[in-house]
Protein backbone atom coordinates (compact mmCIF):
# COMPACT_ATOMS: atom_id res chain seq x y z
CA UNK A 1 0.00 0.00 0.00
CA UNK A 2 1.09 3.54 -1.26
CA UNK A 3 2.62 5.73 2.05
CA UNK A 4 2.05 8.64 -0.42
CA UNK A 5 -0.58 11.22 0.55
CA UNK A 6 -2.02 13.72 -1.86
CA UNK A 7 -4.55 16.39 -0.60
CA UNK A 8 -5.87 19.73 -1.90
CA UNK A 9 -4.66 23.30 -0.05
CA UNK A 10 -5.91 26.18 -0.26
CA UNK A 11 -3.96 28.99 0.13
CA UNK A 12 -5.19 32.08 2.01
CA UNK A 13 -3.72 33.53 -1.19
CA UNK A 14 -6.44 32.62 -3.36
CA UNK A 15 -8.87 35.30 -1.29
CA UNK A 16 -6.60 38.01 -1.64
CA UNK A 17 -5.89 37.95 -5.84
CA UNK A 18 -8.49 38.38 -8.41
CA UNK A 19 -11.07 39.85 -6.41
CA UNK A 20 -12.94 43.24 -6.38
CA UNK A 21 -11.11 45.09 -4.30
CA UNK A 22 -7.27 46.12 -3.75
CA UNK A 23 -4.77 47.21 -6.12
CA UNK A 24 -4.49 46.40 -10.16
CA UNK A 25 -1.24 44.61 -11.11
CA UNK A 26 -0.56 47.09 -13.01
CA UNK A 27 -0.58 49.58 -9.89
CA UNK A 28 1.28 47.27 -7.24
CA UNK A 29 4.01 46.71 -9.70
CA UNK A 30 4.22 50.10 -10.44
CA UNK A 31 4.76 50.66 -6.99
CA UNK A 32 7.06 48.11 -6.46
CA UNK A 33 9.47 49.67 -9.05
CA UNK A 34 9.14 52.87 -7.17
CA UNK A 35 9.75 51.45 -4.18
CA UNK A 36 13.08 49.64 -5.29
CA UNK A 37 14.38 52.94 -6.65
CA UNK A 38 14.38 54.91 -3.77
CA UNK A 39 16.90 51.84 -2.84
CA UNK A 40 19.77 52.39 -5.01
CA UNK A 41 21.65 54.47 -3.16
CA UNK A 42 21.41 51.88 0.38
CA UNK A 43 21.98 48.73 -2.80
CA UNK A 44 25.02 50.58 -4.36
CA UNK A 45 26.54 51.04 -1.24
CA UNK A 46 25.55 47.54 -0.32
CA UNK A 47 27.33 46.13 -3.33
CA UNK A 48 30.73 48.12 -3.55
CA UNK A 49 31.01 47.09 0.82
CA UNK A 50 30.46 43.17 -0.84
CA UNK A 51 33.20 43.49 -3.45
CA UNK A 52 35.56 44.90 -1.18
CA UNK A 53 35.21 42.36 1.28
CA UNK A 54 35.59 39.70 -1.37
CA UNK A 55 38.59 41.60 -2.34
CA UNK A 56 40.15 41.61 0.88
CA UNK A 57 39.58 38.19 1.68
CA UNK A 58 40.62 36.38 -1.84
CA UNK A 59 41.97 39.44 -4.21
CA UNK A 60 45.40 40.69 -4.27
CA UNK A 61 47.13 37.25 -5.66
CA UNK A 62 46.33 35.26 -2.40
CA UNK A 63 48.79 32.47 -2.25
CA UNK A 64 47.26 29.98 -0.25
CA UNK A 65 44.31 28.20 -0.65
CA UNK A 66 41.52 29.57 1.64
CA UNK A 67 40.01 27.09 4.43
CA UNK A 68 36.85 25.58 3.08
CA UNK A 69 34.53 28.01 5.43
CA UNK A 70 36.55 30.44 3.98
CA UNK A 71 35.73 29.87 0.35
CA UNK A 72 31.95 28.89 1.24
CA UNK A 73 31.78 33.01 2.76
CA UNK A 74 33.55 33.83 -0.84
CA UNK A 75 30.14 32.16 -2.15
CA UNK A 76 27.78 33.57 0.13
CA UNK A 77 28.92 36.82 0.03
CA UNK A 78 28.96 37.17 -3.72
CA UNK A 79 25.64 35.43 -4.11
CA UNK A 80 24.31 37.90 -1.41
CA UNK A 81 25.33 41.50 -3.37
CA UNK A 82 23.94 40.00 -6.48
CA UNK A 83 20.60 40.80 -4.55
CA UNK A 84 21.76 44.66 -5.33
CA UNK A 85 22.28 44.50 -8.70
CA UNK A 86 19.15 45.57 -10.42
CA UNK A 87 19.60 48.42 -13.10
CA UNK A 88 22.35 48.80 -15.68
CA UNK A 89 25.12 48.71 -15.70
CA UNK A 90 24.95 46.42 -12.64
CA UNK A 91 23.32 42.97 -14.17
CA UNK A 92 26.84 42.40 -15.77
CA UNK A 93 28.35 42.64 -12.38
CA UNK A 94 25.60 39.64 -11.31
CA UNK A 95 26.57 37.50 -14.29
CA UNK A 96 30.23 37.94 -12.56
CA UNK A 97 29.25 37.54 -9.42
CA UNK A 98 27.72 34.30 -10.28
CA UNK A 99 30.70 32.62 -12.52
CA UNK A 100 32.59 33.32 -9.47
CA UNK A 101 30.40 31.75 -7.15
CA UNK A 102 30.83 28.87 -9.68
CA UNK A 103 34.35 29.34 -9.60
CA UNK A 104 34.38 29.32 -6.31
CA UNK A 105 32.11 26.04 -5.68
CA UNK A 106 34.87 24.59 -8.15
CA UNK A 107 37.48 25.21 -5.72
CA UNK A 108 36.17 24.18 -3.20
CA UNK A 109 35.64 20.58 -4.47
CA UNK A 110 39.47 20.33 -4.66
CA UNK A 111 42.80 21.08 -2.92
CA UNK A 112 44.16 22.68 -5.75
CA UNK A 113 44.96 26.72 -5.51
CA UNK A 114 46.56 29.04 -8.01
CA UNK A 115 48.02 32.25 -6.92
CA UNK A 116 45.15 34.66 -7.21
CA UNK A 117 42.68 31.48 -8.43
CA UNK A 118 39.66 34.36 -8.12
CA UNK A 119 41.81 37.38 -9.32
CA UNK A 120 40.17 37.32 -12.83
CA UNK A 121 36.52 37.19 -11.66
CA UNK A 122 36.70 39.56 -8.78
CA UNK A 123 38.64 42.41 -11.33
CA UNK A 124 36.21 41.62 -13.83
CA UNK A 125 33.30 42.35 -11.39
CA UNK A 126 35.33 45.53 -10.29
CA UNK A 127 35.20 46.73 -13.98
CA UNK A 128 32.04 46.06 -14.59
CA UNK A 129 30.64 47.79 -11.39
CA UNK A 130 32.83 50.86 -12.61
CA UNK A 131 31.27 50.82 -16.27
CA UNK A 132 34.19 49.85 -18.04
CA UNK A 133 33.22 46.52 -20.11
CA UNK A 134 30.62 46.91 -22.66
CA UNK A 135 28.33 44.73 -22.46
CA UNK A 136 29.16 43.13 -25.55
CA UNK A 137 32.37 42.12 -23.90
CA UNK A 138 30.83 40.47 -21.41
CA UNK A 139 30.34 37.33 -22.69
CA UNK A 140 33.45 36.64 -23.59
CA UNK A 141 35.49 37.77 -20.44
CA UNK A 142 32.60 35.26 -18.88
CA UNK A 143 33.69 32.41 -21.46
CA UNK A 144 37.42 33.22 -20.19
CA UNK A 145 36.50 32.67 -16.69
CA UNK A 146 34.95 29.81 -17.52
CA UNK A 147 38.11 28.63 -19.58
CA UNK A 148 40.26 29.44 -16.09
CA UNK A 149 38.09 26.74 -14.74
CA UNK A 150 39.02 24.53 -17.16
CA UNK A 151 42.66 25.17 -16.89
CA UNK A 152 42.66 24.55 -13.28
CA UNK A 153 40.70 21.44 -13.37
CA UNK A 154 43.24 20.15 -16.54
CA UNK A 155 46.30 21.28 -14.15
CA UNK A 156 44.69 19.57 -10.60
CA UNK A 157 44.10 16.55 -12.79
CA UNK A 158 48.20 16.70 -13.93
CA UNK A 159 49.45 17.06 -10.26
CA UNK A 160 47.45 14.33 -9.38
CA UNK A 161 47.82 11.86 -11.86
CA UNK B 1 2.57 31.59 -15.78
CA UNK B 2 0.42 34.45 -16.13
CA UNK B 3 2.95 37.58 -16.43
CA UNK B 4 1.14 40.21 -14.32
CA UNK B 5 1.68 42.39 -17.79
CA UNK B 6 -0.75 40.28 -19.49
CA UNK B 7 -3.58 41.01 -16.53
CA UNK B 8 -2.86 44.36 -15.47
CA UNK B 9 -6.58 44.72 -14.62
CA UNK B 10 -6.93 42.12 -12.05
CA UNK B 11 -6.68 42.75 -8.57
CA UNK B 12 -5.21 42.21 -5.41
CA UNK B 13 -5.65 42.82 -1.98
CA UNK B 14 -2.64 41.88 -0.01
CA UNK B 15 -3.28 44.81 3.10
CA UNK B 16 -4.38 41.53 5.20
CA UNK B 17 -1.67 38.83 4.21
CA UNK B 18 1.43 37.70 6.50
CA UNK B 19 4.77 37.17 4.54
CA UNK B 20 8.03 36.02 6.47
CA UNK B 21 11.07 37.03 4.69
CA UNK B 22 13.99 35.00 5.48
CA UNK B 23 17.75 36.76 4.29
CA UNK B 24 21.28 37.21 6.22
CA UNK B 25 21.42 40.18 4.93
CA UNK B 26 19.41 43.39 5.59
CA UNK B 27 20.02 45.05 2.08
CA UNK B 28 18.29 41.18 1.10
CA UNK B 29 15.55 41.80 3.20
CA UNK B 30 15.18 45.32 2.41
CA UNK B 31 15.16 44.90 -1.34
CA UNK B 32 12.01 42.08 -0.33
CA UNK B 33 10.15 44.31 1.46
CA UNK B 34 10.46 46.95 -0.39
CA UNK B 35 8.77 45.08 -3.04
CA UNK B 36 6.21 43.74 -0.87
CA UNK B 37 5.48 46.89 0.39
CA UNK B 38 4.81 48.08 -2.70
CA UNK B 39 2.10 45.02 -3.23
CA UNK B 40 0.00 46.45 -0.76
CA UNK B 41 1.57 43.75 2.31
CA UNK B 42 1.09 45.42 5.37
CA UNK B 43 2.43 42.60 7.21
CA UNK B 44 6.18 41.78 6.34
CA UNK B 45 8.01 39.80 9.22
CA UNK B 46 11.56 39.92 8.59
CA UNK B 47 13.85 37.03 9.72
CA UNK B 48 17.67 37.37 9.60
CA UNK B 49 19.09 34.02 10.43
CA UNK B 50 17.65 30.37 10.83
CA UNK B 51 17.00 30.64 14.27
CA UNK B 52 14.83 33.56 14.08
CA UNK B 53 13.22 31.91 11.17
CA UNK B 54 12.08 28.84 13.23
CA UNK B 55 10.87 31.31 16.11
CA UNK B 56 8.45 33.11 14.12
CA UNK B 57 7.16 29.28 12.12
CA UNK B 58 6.51 28.10 15.65
CA UNK B 59 4.58 31.97 16.91
CA UNK B 60 3.23 33.13 14.29
CA UNK B 61 1.23 31.91 10.55
CA UNK B 62 2.38 32.86 7.27
CA UNK B 63 0.46 33.94 3.86
CA UNK B 64 3.33 33.41 2.23
CA UNK B 65 7.37 32.80 2.96
CA UNK B 66 10.25 33.97 0.98
CA UNK B 67 13.43 32.49 1.96
CA UNK B 68 17.13 33.07 0.54
CA UNK B 69 18.95 29.32 -0.34
CA UNK B 70 21.70 30.39 1.90
CA UNK B 71 20.75 31.49 5.32
CA UNK B 72 23.28 32.51 7.99
CA UNK B 73 26.06 29.41 7.62
CA UNK B 74 23.25 27.17 6.66
CA UNK B 75 21.31 26.10 3.86
CA UNK B 76 18.01 27.65 3.21
CA UNK B 77 16.73 23.86 1.89
CA UNK B 78 17.13 22.58 5.52
CA UNK B 79 14.81 25.23 6.71
CA UNK B 80 12.28 24.90 4.15
CA UNK B 81 12.22 20.73 4.33
CA UNK B 82 12.00 21.21 8.01
CA UNK B 83 8.98 23.28 7.59
CA UNK B 84 7.38 21.10 5.66
CA UNK B 85 8.01 18.23 8.21
CA UNK B 86 7.79 19.19 11.25
CA UNK B 87 6.03 23.49 11.28
CA UNK B 88 2.72 23.61 12.80
CA UNK B 89 -0.10 22.43 10.12
CA UNK B 90 -0.80 25.90 9.23
CA UNK B 91 2.90 26.82 8.19
CA UNK B 92 3.55 23.43 6.82
CA UNK B 93 1.38 23.78 3.75
CA UNK B 94 2.26 27.21 3.57
CA UNK B 95 3.31 28.51 0.08
CA UNK B 96 7.32 29.01 -0.29
CA UNK B 97 9.59 30.87 -2.76
CA UNK B 98 13.15 30.13 -2.54
CA UNK B 99 15.23 33.13 -3.70
CA UNK B 100 19.01 32.95 -4.69
CA UNK B 101 21.91 34.60 -6.55
CA UNK B 102 23.32 31.90 -7.42
CA UNK B 103 21.58 28.65 -8.41
CA UNK B 104 23.08 26.28 -10.61
CA UNK B 105 20.95 23.68 -11.73
CA UNK B 106 21.78 21.36 -8.76
CA UNK B 107 20.59 23.89 -6.65
CA UNK B 108 17.20 24.76 -8.27
CA UNK B 109 16.72 20.89 -8.23
CA UNK B 110 17.18 20.84 -4.17
CA UNK B 111 14.88 23.80 -3.37
CA UNK B 112 12.68 22.10 -5.26
CA UNK B 113 12.97 19.34 -3.83
CA UNK B 114 12.73 20.34 -0.25
CA UNK B 115 9.35 21.87 -0.98
CA UNK B 116 9.80 25.32 -2.35
CA UNK B 117 6.87 26.13 -4.70
CA UNK B 118 8.73 28.42 -6.56
CA UNK B 119 12.43 29.59 -7.55
CA UNK B 120 13.26 32.78 -8.19
CA UNK B 121 16.19 34.49 -8.78
CA UNK B 122 18.25 37.21 -7.65
CA UNK B 123 18.78 40.05 -8.66
CA UNK B 124 14.85 40.42 -7.87
CA UNK B 125 12.47 41.69 -10.51
CA UNK B 126 9.03 42.87 -9.42
CA UNK B 127 6.80 41.38 -12.10
CA UNK B 128 8.26 37.93 -11.65
CA UNK B 129 7.61 38.13 -7.98
CA UNK B 130 4.67 39.09 -8.82
CA UNK B 131 3.46 36.94 -11.38
CA UNK B 132 4.64 34.01 -9.03
CA UNK B 133 2.30 35.23 -6.35
CA UNK B 134 -0.64 35.46 -8.31
CA UNK B 135 0.06 32.03 -9.77
CA UNK B 136 -0.36 31.19 -6.10
CA UNK B 137 -3.67 33.12 -5.78
CA UNK B 138 -5.32 31.73 -8.86
CA UNK B 139 -3.88 28.09 -8.93
CA UNK B 140 -4.90 25.04 -6.63
CA UNK B 141 -1.51 22.81 -6.18
CA UNK B 142 -1.91 19.37 -4.41
CA UNK B 143 0.02 19.00 -1.49
CA UNK B 144 2.29 15.58 -0.68
CA UNK B 145 3.30 14.09 1.93
CA UNK B 146 5.29 10.98 1.46
CA UNK B 147 8.52 9.15 3.60
CA UNK B 148 10.74 11.11 0.92
CA UNK B 149 9.33 14.42 -0.20
CA UNK B 150 6.59 16.81 1.93
CA UNK B 151 5.11 19.46 0.13
CA UNK B 152 3.77 20.95 -3.27
CA UNK B 153 2.96 18.61 -5.76
CA UNK B 154 6.16 18.70 -7.99
CA UNK B 155 4.26 17.83 -11.10
CA UNK B 156 1.92 20.93 -11.53
CA UNK B 157 3.38 21.51 -15.37
CA UNK B 158 1.50 19.37 -17.19
CA UNK B 159 4.61 18.03 -19.38
CA UNK B 160 3.84 14.52 -18.72
CA UNK B 161 5.87 11.82 -16.90
CA UNK B 162 9.78 11.94 -16.55
CA UNK B 163 10.70 10.42 -20.25
CA UNK B 164 13.13 7.87 -18.59
CA UNK B 165 10.17 6.61 -16.39
CA UNK B 166 7.00 4.63 -17.48
CA UNK B 167 5.04 6.50 -14.14
CA UNK B 168 4.57 5.54 -10.80
CA UNK B 169 0.85 7.17 -10.00
CA UNK B 170 -1.92 5.08 -11.13
CA UNK B 171 -2.74 7.74 -13.50
CA UNK B 172 0.19 8.25 -15.07
CA UNK B 173 0.02 9.28 -18.77
CA UNK B 174 2.86 8.84 -21.14
CA UNK B 175 3.87 12.10 -22.99
CA UNK B 176 3.41 10.02 -26.23
CA UNK B 177 0.42 9.93 -28.42
CA UNK B 178 -1.34 7.13 -27.84
CA UNK B 179 -3.37 5.06 -31.01
CA UNK B 180 -7.33 6.18 -31.26
CA UNK B 181 -9.32 3.38 -29.71
CA UNK B 182 -11.71 3.60 -32.37
CA UNK B 183 -13.37 5.55 -35.44
CA UNK B 184 -16.36 7.31 -33.86
CA UNK B 185 -20.01 5.24 -34.35
CA UNK B 186 -22.74 6.57 -36.20
CA UNK B 187 -25.82 5.89 -34.77
CA UNK B 188 -26.79 3.47 -37.22
CA UNK B 189 -24.02 1.89 -36.58
CA UNK B 190 -25.19 1.95 -32.66
CA UNK B 191 -28.56 0.62 -33.40
CA UNK B 192 -27.01 -2.25 -35.85
CA UNK B 193 -25.07 -2.98 -32.55
CA UNK B 194 -27.22 -2.62 -29.75
CA UNK B 195 -31.26 -2.61 -31.54
CA UNK B 196 -32.96 -4.71 -28.84
CA UNK B 197 -34.74 -7.45 -31.13
CA UNK B 198 -37.58 -9.34 -30.32
CA UNK B 199 -37.17 -12.89 -30.23
CA UNK B 200 -39.37 -15.13 -32.00
CA UNK B 201 -40.07 -18.23 -30.12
Amino acid sequence: MSKVKLRPVRYRLRDMVGGTRGVRVSEALARAEANLEQTAGVRWAALDEGLQELVRMIGHGRAERPGDDELKHVRRTASSIIACCMEQPLPSVARVLAKLCEMTDSLLASRYWVAGALDPAIELALLCRRGEVPEAHVGPLLDALDACIARYRAEEEDVTA
Amino acid sequence: MVAPADKPELRLDLRSAHVLCADSTSIGLDIIAQILHGFGVAQVVRACGPQEFRDWIKKKTFDLIIVDAEIGDHEGFELIRALRTSAPEANRVVPVVCVSGYLPKSRVVAARDCGANFVVAKPLSAGVLLDRIVWLGRHDRLFVESPNYVGPDRRFKNSGIPSDTGGRRAGDLSVNVGHPIGANMSQDEIDGMLKPQRLGL
